[in-house]
């Protein structure tokens, strides 16, 4: 065989062994820690600011959390193509308002392989074998019973209008996956070998009071959920299914209009089928939209079938 | 045989390992971290029509919130169009098959979605009781088109085709509805005349859910419909408190606007299907 045909031939070798990406086995293995955080807004409430930017009520309500308990677990990373290399197939109910930084741990992961892999978690409602995190059994207990995956609780206060209290309760069931890193906008994690990678999942508590689905010129709104507030000044989920979206009402029981006087629309992009047109099924969308990986990376999500 | 011929012969003839090794190493190189796209250009016809999401008559019909209504006039500005290869949010496939759904996020970055197979770059005033409205070819890609996103404008605002009665009638709003709805002993006149408020995203309708295949030499057609009961889904036409001319119109200030505004960019309210002759 001549030289050229052996080096050719060497070459194509070569090149053949090269075309899978680095194994498992090559790659060495490292840890992910993981933890869930509610930000300035269940930390401070509203306002509050973020950098440069203040986050604030148009209509003039401050508010603040005093739980904020989410349902989150069924952590899997997976290779590009579909096989899981690590998970936690657990759920743990967490109040974030227990942190000073609202941040609380989820789970170590270790003996990952030192790749870049896809992310992948489930908001679901607490079970019987759901794990406890700052977290009373009697919350837990109707959360369960409900089928929440979100009990926020706390109070706003208005100038003019006075102390409304909200509770909260969302039955949201969804899987995310796909997930972009909001920290380098990268799609999954980056694991390095014999190091702990830390990230986190973001409970966006934010989301709960915008008044868009869509993107782009979103206020902050409260009065909407203040007007469905009963004779005990706290306001329901199950109140907020009494806000028509179409005929929405003040807290003085007249039409709800902007500081410039036109009416408020809550636009929903399109999403919410006739008979789903209240502020009860727009927040449980907001919650659906709240989640995101390592800062506001966005996700695609599913319904859980199970 | 000319020598260079014997040559090429003798070489297809021979089993040459390193060939073959180099083919299979670009063969494998490829398949390992991306799939072949198999997109071709394609030509189609759009056309646009008014419907009703179960069958019935385009100009009549009942809404969800029970009124019974007779349209005399349904006009619409209609387009920019963009079909996308990528799933719909909620899409139909993804409540069947628990497939990705992605979705937008105030304030965030919006998600990608997918290739673009197909352009209406202007937009077109269109009857939606007259039938079909064929709007001409389009340039396209073959594939699978899972989504559309449908802008409303006001007439005028977006490069467009010449006037014609519809747009004249538009004057420079989105929609005009004229007709008559009845709920029990209660019937009233309407005229919905507007456009829809030029804030965010609103004047865009996203996430409209389809599963139609692109294909075919050009004589094909997407039929991009209205469903106009659903465009009236929620309207409570009693809300309505201005009169012209014996004629209650639509302001801002009722339910009925905004149940309009809402039926108008509810992506339940379009409905795509493909035909060959």
């Amino acid at each position: 065989m001549n030289p050229s045909r052996q080096l050719t031939i060497f070459l194509s070798v070569a090149l053949l062994l090269s075309t899978g990406c680095t194994s498992e086995d090559e790659a060495g293995s490292g840890a992910l820690s993981i933890a869930v955080g509610g930000g300035a807004a269940v930390r401070e409430g509203f306002p509050h600011d973020e950098g440069a930017v203040r986050f604030e009520f148009a209509d003039g309500w401050t508010l603040q959390f005093s739980k904020y308990i989410v349902s989150v677990g069924n952590v899997t990373l997976s290779s590009g193509a579909g096989k899981t290399v690590a998970s936690w197939p657990h759920v743990m109910l967490m109040d974030l308002t227990t942190s000073p930084t609202a941040s609380l741990d989820l789970a170590l992961l270790e003996g990952v392989p030192a790749l870049r892999h896809e992310i992948a978690f489930d908001v679901r409602p607490p079970d019987a074998d759901t794990t406890l995190s700052e977290v009373d059994e009697a919350d837990a207990a109707l959360m369960r019973e409900r089928g929440w995956s979100l009990l926020a609780e706390g109070s706003a206060v208005h100038p003019t209008h006075g102390t409304v209290r909200f509770r909260l309760g969302l039955p949201l069931a969804r899987h995310y996956y796909n997930c972009i890193n909001g920290k380098d906008q990268t799609q999954g994690i980056a694991i390095e070998a014999n190091k702990t990678t830390g990230v986190f999942i973001y409970a966006h508590a934010i989301h709960i009071f915008w008044d868009t689905l869509s993107t782009g010129d979103e206020d902050l709104r409260f009065e909407a959920f203040a007007a469905m507030r009963g004779d005990d000044d706290l306001v329901t989920e199950e109140e907020l299914e009494e806000q028509d979206l179409n005929n929405l009402r003040g807290i003085d029981g007249q039409r709800l209009l902007d500081q410039d006087g036109s009416p408020v629309f809550y636009n929903d992009n399109g999403l919410l089928r006739p008979g789903e047109q209240t502020l009860y099924h727009f927040v449980l969308q907001a919650f659906r939209s709240s989640a995101h990986f390592n800062g506001v990376g966005l996700c695609s999500d599913s319904a859980l079938v199970d | 045989m000319k020598a260079s011929e014997a040559g090429a012969s003798a070489r297809v003839r021979t089993f040459e390992p390193s060939v073959f090794l180099v083919g299979l190493s670009l063969f494998a190189t490829m398949g390992a971290c991306s799939e072949e796209e198999g997109e071709q250009p394609i030509v189609f016809e759009l056309a646009v029509s008014g419907a009703a999401s179960v069958d019935g008559a385009q100009a009549s019909f009942e809404t969800y919130a029970g009124w019974k209504v007779e349209l005399d006039t349904a006009l619409l500005s209609i387009g920019p169009i963009y079909f996308y290869e990528g799933e719909a949010e909620d899409g139909s496939l993804a409540s069947l098959f628990s497939l990705p759904s992605a979705y937008a996020c105030p304030s965030h970055a919006q998600y990608n979605k997918g290739r673009v197979l197909g352009e209406l770059l202007r937009q077109e005033p269109v009857d939606l009781l007259v039938g079909r409205s064929e709007l001409g070819a389009l340039d396209g890609l073959s594939g699978r088109l899972r989504a559309a996103e449908l802008h409303l404008h006001p007439w005028g605002e977006i490069s467009s085709t010449p006037n014609n009665g519809a747009s004249q009638a538009l004057a420079q709003q989105t929609v005009l509805f004229r007709g008559q709805a009845q709920l029990g002993e209660q019937s009233i006149a309407f005229e919905a005349h507007l456009d829809i408020p030029d804030e965010g995203l609103m004047r865009v309708v996203e996430s409209i859910d389809t599963d139609v295949e692109l294909r075919g030499d050009g004589s094909g057609r997407v039929l991009f419909e209205v469903l106009l009961d659903q465009v009236f889904a929620t309207v409570d036409f009693a809300s309505l408190t201005t009169q012209e001319q014996n004629v209650y119109v639509f302001t801002a200030d009722t339910q009925a606007y905004n149940a309009l505004l809402r039926g108008l960019r509810s992506r339940y309210a379009y409905r795509m299907s493909w035909s060959e002759p």
